[in-house]
């Protein structure tokens, strides 16, 4: 009985929160960059750096060469499969019902038919996979972003995301399994996550900091445009975009 | 009554549009969009050598991208605090940096296609079009990418910026170099510096 009350407590929460959201999602005001950590940011950037080329990349280079393609989606989607826990509780906490229902379906039908989540068959019944997690919940409650840091190992967040991540790890029901094999599956997790990270990101990575004067900043603005379309779910808010200004010192009209 | 309900059916419909659709479309610029996507794979796609496809690209981009327009939007707040002659070495520097940039992107992704799918206004002269990418690489079939088209005084069309999964190229270029003037010490003293690291990016080109 103390179990159900605290249970149902428990849920009335997640839905005022979720009506919450629902209601302060629509306000949520750009994170605008903010960097006043940027000399110690810069210092643990080079630091990442130097890890990424003794050890990341190469193991990342390693696992496209032995690993084919369809291999490699097939672990994608395992660990995508994975974090249905953590999307899920954000889903609903942002009042996201219609993209619970999919996280849902998609769990059902990829653990089953889909071979324990290497297959992804939901996709082609027109459940499109999407991610969630608390950082993204806070933004739409309004909470604002706080300074960017970059942290050795784990790379670009911010205030916020640190404590998105904290609360995503506790929430998760896969960080309290202390005996096989749930702590093998976290283990396989935790590697692979990042050895597919890392993959995906070779050749982009690659080409932006060929491009950039400033590999940093450039990186910095990627994760703030990144993180914008995320919270957004990839709707496109186009009025935080800065204006274009017609006419000005530059500007000759020409067409 | 089955009357009275057809007629509430059909204002609940149009109001649900009306919501939805979150500014009007912008036919100029999506016809603008898919021809010059049509035009550009036209020439990459052609029987000249490709010292010729590559020169006729970069005079067709020229005219279709106002690159003085961009080159003030690149710097930010910064485009009012340098001086005549730093502001035209920029917009010469940014001008081949970029076209050597689009020229590479569009060369490595010929023999795809672009469908222009919708266009949403962020204000009359400022207009977002929506395009999907078909192409045989799976990586890149399906993808979303996103143009911000410019509408001239006199009404003419000009691309502004790409976008695509929610990352805008002007827009990190600039962050980057406003990055750098700031560093730098600001105003014309940062702008020196960033002319000379864009002099030696364009000469590496």
């Amino acid at each position: 009985m103390i179990w159900r009350n605290a249970a149902r407590k428990r849920l009335t929460t997640m839905i005022v929160a979720g009506a919450a959201a629902g209601l302060v999602g629509a306000a949520h005001a750009a994170d605008e960059p903010s960097d006043p950590f940027e000399p110690a940011n810069r210092v643990f950037f080079g630091f990442n750096n130097v890890v990424d080329r003794v050890v990341l990349k190469p193991a990342a280079r390693a696992y496209r060469f032995i690993t084919p393609s369809p291999v490699r989606t097939g672990v994608r989607n395992f660990l995508g499969n994975l974090g249905t826990p953590v999307t899920l509780t954000n889903d609903v906490l942002q009042g996201e019902w219609a993209r619970a229902g999919t996280t849902v379906s998609r769990f059902g039908i990829n653990t089953t038919i889909g071979f324990f989540g290497f297959l992804d068959p939901a996709e082609r019944m027109g459940y499109e996979p999407h991610s969630e997690d608390f950082n993204q919940t806070l933004a739409t409650y309004g909470v604002p972003a706080g300074p960017y840091l970059y942290l050795p190992f784990l790379g670009p967040t911010t205030a916020r995301g640190v404590v998105g991540r904290g609360v995503d790890t506790v929430s998760d029901p896969l960080t309290w399994l202390n005996h096989p094999p749930g702590d093998t599956v976290r283990g396989v997790q935790t590697g692979t996550g990042v050895l597919t990270g890392r993959e995906a990101l070779l050749d982009p990575l690659d080409q932006l900091e060929r491009e950039s004067i400033d590999f940093y900043a450039s990186v910095r603005s990627l994760y703030y445009q990144t993180l914008e379309s995320q919270i957004a779910n990839g709707a496109n808010d186009f009025d935080n975009l800065p204006d274009i200004e017609f006419g000005d010192d530059f500007d000759d009209e020409d067409f | 009554m089955a009357h009275f309900a057809q007629i509430i059916r059909t204002i609940s419909v149009l109001f649900i549009i009306a919501i939805a659709s979150p500014a009007a479309a912008d036919e100029g610029a999506e016809t603008f969009i898919q021809s010059l996507s049509s035009d550009a794979f036209n020439i990459i796609n052609g029987d000249a050598p490709e010292a010729e496809r590559r020169e006729n690209l970069r005079s067709f981009l020229s005219s279709n991208i106002n690159f003085r327009r961009v080159s003030g939007f690149a710097l930010g707040q910064y485009g009012r605090q340098i001086t005549p002659d730093q502001r035209e070495e920029f917009i010469t520097l940014f001008t081949s940096y970029s076209l050597g940039l689009y020229e590479e992107q569009l060369f490595r992704y010929a023999g795809q296609t672009m469908t222009v799918t919708k266009s949403v206004d962020r204000s009359a002269r400022d207009v977002i079009v929506y395009t999907t990418v078909s192409s045989k690489d799976p990586q890149l079939d399906g993808l979303e990418v996103m143009w911000r088209v410019a509408k001239g005084k006199n009404g003419g069309y000009s691309v502004f910026d790409v976008g695509a999964e929610g990352v805008w190229l002007v827009i990190a270029k600039r962050d980057e170099y406003t990055s750098i003037i700031a560093n730098n010490g600001g105003g014309e003293r940062g702008m020196a510096k960033l002319l000379e690291d864009l002099r030696a990016q364009v000469a590496a080109l």
